[in-house]
């Protein structure tokens, strides 16, 4: 493969809070390539959102202080212009927020947001516009396009709101979407096939996907390549079926311990991890999930584990200083 | 859910109707209840007996007082107010005559208002809790905390007597020209533009600030959009709820402001005239002009009422209304 | 106008960008500007109660040599066309001021506070009058019915007073109102009223202790607002008996001499503007939303 997609390197971000600097994001690094599909896992404050909303430039230097780089196809993310930024925002690259509802301008009728998408083209004009618009509607699954067109966002269900978002983030055929908790505000019969939607899209549009979520399973199902985030460092990377079939970071095998599972006819309980996330402005010295962790060895209270690759599988890393054996894991 | 709403309209306007009559009542029995004789007043104390007789006759007061009320109410309904005691001009003639002046200066002084608090109000919500923000609010502040007589007598003494921009007094109309009319209302304008300014900055700011953190200016953002795009496209819109309900409400207040204004800068408006009349103690007039003012105060308000789903659809389909504190 | 221009507030601690929540001032810091004001209110009262006494000067003192006396030992803040001094005049005025701006206001409380929360108690046809005489009241322009009031009632504080109260007492039953309909939802009210504790306690141990933040902000901006009519309706030569000094009349009486000597109504007009604004600026410090000043206006 050539360059990738987005290419992200040792990004930091850090907020000033009335307590002192509060670092979201900590030394963080991350690819995607083209029609790649990449999935960041972990908590809710682990720094996810932020790192996305970072990637693609929304939060900028403006809003906290950055370091590290971010590429796009190339470019320089970080010292671009703000109009530069905003150029590639609708086109190249897009987003899909958690809440549909909120997500939705709550008067505009919802064709004429996804107009306004793709009247960033200056070749489109307004008719053209409004026909592709419902060509959208009728591609993300919306049943009589043409009608809906003229909906507003709270006349809409929850999952066709959603698909109004991805229909306004797709709209120009972006290389790159981000998708930040985009079925967590979703009903669970709704969620699967949204997710499908976007594998489709993925597929077809060759899009590169960031997907952000919480829930394992559904970055099981729906990625290609995984990043477990803790506290604001990633913990684990590498393919799906690496990382989440054989994890070697303990805080990735208590994140599946704590699924409810039935598998193989073998009923496993949840293990919930206990404690909470770190203080982000008073981070603990050594590894962050150490003092959550039941398997914590000496080292682990006072040296950084380094984010490093797994000696027997390529492209899988993780950062532990008493990693899980491959063989106790299935 | 349309019959509905056809439904909740009607008691609104049973209400109305209501409250008008209320007012009208109070208005009449608040001249016959108090004490004093208006005929005796009018006169002044070194009137004969037999004189203030007369006019009481004249004027109709010695009848007993419910009929007097029925006369009165009987001629509201046909559109006749009675007679000023001062000067025998009908209260309607007297209206026709003077409201085009007291609503002319009211539109100017709005949008005077509007003109400097919606920029205003942009430009604090997009730098909020900036220096520019802050001084933004210092000035809203003053001019909220400034009376417009003050306002009023300040300009006089810089506009008029310093650089002889526009006359001190005085009322040019139409037919004098354009120029000699505009320069007769602007300062009264400007005078009673304060207060608004202040209040629609506040209100709009807050309202936008809100808007602005919501989610949709997010996604408008990430659409790539123009910051003045997302400004009036899809952030001023939702935030002009509370401005509208202000509107309403100030749009009444300045009713009564005009009392001031008007009679600071020697505007022939209804303000004016309603100071001349409550000083005459020329109950028939004052009671006459209140009832009016009470009557397009209401149904200014109620006019806003009604807008509220135009301005946000969101509305007609959900029960409440915001800011319902009734 | 000269008067002394507050310096903006500094910025509060920012808050860190990713938080949402609308946060309230109360309790914090004073500002530079609230202090000012606090500074002005003290100042104004003080000043109004000590200083007659201590200087010795009669407001009401005419004196041919003094007239339009300029700063001066004597006349510290100038004197008026007919020799009267100006501080004792405006430092009168301050007394009928603050004597009305704080008596309407609080009758204005007292009267509506307790009807806005029966209303909110017990709905029904109880709170269907009560908010049907709200709207009547408020079915006139408050400055509208103060005059007609107070040009009915006839001269003196008192009915200036009383033609203040009315047009504003509603406005403290819708207040009062809707923050006790808010209460009234929260599940520990609900709790003692299971328990059986009768009405008026709950109202004056749950209710009223909860609401009153609500109203305090209410009542400062209230008082300007009182302020303000009391001005407007002096500077029209109606309600305060024409002898008595007051801020509007003096500014009413200056304007004709506002080309040669401006101090006739630039020093009424700085202690009109200072306390009303003052009054603003501390009641602002309640509550972020600005409720409390733009719905003082209705």
């Amino acid at each position: 493969m050539s360059e990738p997609l987005l290419q992200v390197r040792d990004l930091v971000v850090e907020f000033r809070t009335a307590n002192g600097p509060l670092r979201a994001v900590d030394g963080v690094s991350l690819d995607v390539a083209r029609g790649e599909r990449v999935g960041i896992v972990g908590e809710s404050g682990s720094g996810k959102s932020v790192l996305s909303r970072t990637a693609m430039g929304l939060l900028g230097r403006k809003d906290a202080r950055i370091s590290g780089e971010i590429t796009f196809r190339g470019q320089d993310l970080l010292a671009m212009s703000d109009k530069q930024r905003r150029d590639l925002w609708g086109r190249e690259i897009a987003m899909v927020f958690q809440d549909p509802l909120s997500s939705l301008h709550p008067i505009t009728p919802v064709g004429q947001q996804i107009v306004e998408t793709l009247r960033r083209d200056p070749a489109m004009d307004k008719t053209k516009a409004r026909a592709r618009a419902i060509e959208l509607l009728d591609m993300v699954g919306i049943p009589q396009a043409e009608r809906r067109f003229r909906s507003r966002a709270h006349e809409l269900s929850g999952g066709m709101r959603q698909r109004v978002m991805i229909a306004i983030a797709v709209a120009n055929s972006p290389s790159l979407l981000f998708a930040d908790e985009p079925t967590t505000a979703l009903d669970v019969t709704v969620q699967a096939r949204i997710l499908e939607l976007f594998d489709e899209l993925c597929r077809e549009l060759s899009i590169g996907l960031v997907m952000v979520s919480h829930d394992l399973g559904v970055v099981a199902r729906h990625t290609d390549a995984v990043s477990v985030m803790y506290a604001g460092r990633i913990s684990e990377q590498g393919t799906v079926d690496d990382v989440l079939r054989s994890p070697r970071m303990r805080y990735t095998s208590a994140l599946l311990a704590a699924i409810p599972r039935i598998d193989h006819g073998r009923r496993a309980l949840p293990q919930p991890i206990g404690g909470l996330p770190p203080d982000l402005v008073n981070p603990p010295a050594g590894c962050r999930f150490a003092p959550r962790c039941a398997h914590a060895v000496a080292a682990c209270a006072d040296q950084v584990p380094p984010l490093e690759p797994a000696a027997d599988v390529p492209g899988h890393a993780f950062a532990c200083w008493n990693p899980t054996p491959t063989e106790v894991a299935r | 859910m349309n019959r509905t709403r056809l439904l909740r309209v009607g008691l609104k306007v049973l209400r109305l109707a209501a409250v008008l009559l209320v007012v009208s009542t109070l208005c009449f029995f608040s001249l016959a209840l108090l004490p004093g004789d208006p005929a005796r007043l009018m006169l002044g104390d070194a009137a004969t007996a037999d004189a203030v007789a007369t006019l009481r006759a004249q004027l109709g007061l010695d009848l007993p007082t419910m009929e007097r009320f029925g006369h009165w109410i009987g001629g509201v309904l046909q559109g006749d107010l009675g007679e000023s005691y001062r000067t025998g001009q009908s209260v309607t003639e007297i209206l026709g005559e003077r409201a085009p002046v007291t609503v002319e200066l009211i539109v100017l002084s709005q949008v005077i208002a509007l003109g400097l608090a919606v920029p205003a109000a942009i430009v604090a919500a997009h730098r909020r809790r900036t220096g520019t923000d802050r001084a933004l609010s210092l000035w809203v502040f003053t001019a909220l905390s400034t009376p417009d007589f003050v306002v009023g007598v300040v300009l006089i003494w810089i506009l008029s007597v310093h650089l002889g921009w526009f006359p001190a007094n005085g009322y040019a109309p139409w037919s004098d020209g354009v120029g000699p009319h505009l320069s007769s209302l602007i300062m009264p304008a400007i005078a009673l533009a304060g207060t608004s300014f202040a209040l629609y900055q506040r209100v709009l700011r807050a309202d936008l600030v809100e808007t602005l953190r919501q989610d949709y200016i997010e996604v408008a953002r990430a659409k790539g959009l123009s910051l003045t795009r997302i400004t009036f496209r899809h952030a001023l819109r939702p935030s002009l709820l509370g401005l509208s309900t202000q509107i309403g409400v100030t749009v009444g207040m300045l009713i009564g402001s005009t009392v001031v204004v008007e009679s600071l800068f020697g505007l022939p408006g209804i303000g004016d005239e309603l100071a001349g009349a409550v000083t005459a103690r020329d109950y028939v007039e004052v009671q006459g002009l209140v009832l009016v003012i009470a009557t397009c105060f209401v149904l200014v308000n109620a006019l806003v009422d009604v807008l509220y789903p135009v301005i946000d659809p969101r509305l007609a389909s959900s029960r409440r209304t915001r800011g319902g504190a009734r | 106008m000269t008067a002394a221009a507050p310096v903006p507030a500094p910025v509060p601690t920012p808050e860190p960008a990713p938080a949402k929540r609308r946060r309230r001032r109360r309790g914090g810091r004073w500002t530079i500007a609230e202090r000012l004001s606090a500074g002005w209110l003290i100042l104004l009262v003080g000043g109004m109660l000590v200083l007659p006494t201590l200087r010795g000067i009669d407001p009401l003192d005419i004196g041919a040599e003094s007239r339009f006396a300029k700063l001066s030992p004597e006349h510290w803040l100038g004197a008026d066309n007919l020799g009267r001094d100006l501080l004792a005049r405006a430092l009168d005025g301050a007394q009928v001021s603050v004597l009305i701006g704080v008596g309407s206001v609080l009758i204005a409380a007292l009267i509506g506070v307790p009807l806005g929360m029966l209303s909110a108690y017990y709905g029904g046809v109880i709170a269907a009058v009560i908010s049907f005489v709200v709207d009547v009241i408020l079915a006139f322009p408050g400055l509208v019915l103060a005059l007609g009031l107070a040009s009915f009632l006839g001269a003196s504080v008192t009915n200036v007073m009383i033609a203040i109260t009315v047009p504003m007492f509603p406005v403290f039953v819708r207040l009062a109102r809707a923050q006790t309909l808010a209460l009234l939802e929260t599940e520990y009210l609900e709790a003692s009223e299971v328990i059986g504790t009768p009405v008026l306690s709950i109202m004056r141990r749950d209710v009223l202790p909860n609401i009153s933040e609500a109203i305090l902000a209410f009542g400062f901006v209230s008082i300007g607002r009182a302020i303000l009519i009391e001005g407007s309706l002096s500077f029209l030569g109606i309600g305060v008996p024409r002898t008595q000094p007051t801020w509007g009349g003096m500014i009413n009486e200056g304007r004709i001499y506002m080309t040669t000597d401006p101090l006739l109504i630039l020093v009424p007009g700085a202690f009109l503007l200072l306390t009303i604004l003052s009054l603003n600026l501390i009641s602002d410090r309640f509550l972020v939303d600005g409720d409390a000043v733009t719905g003082a206006r209705a």
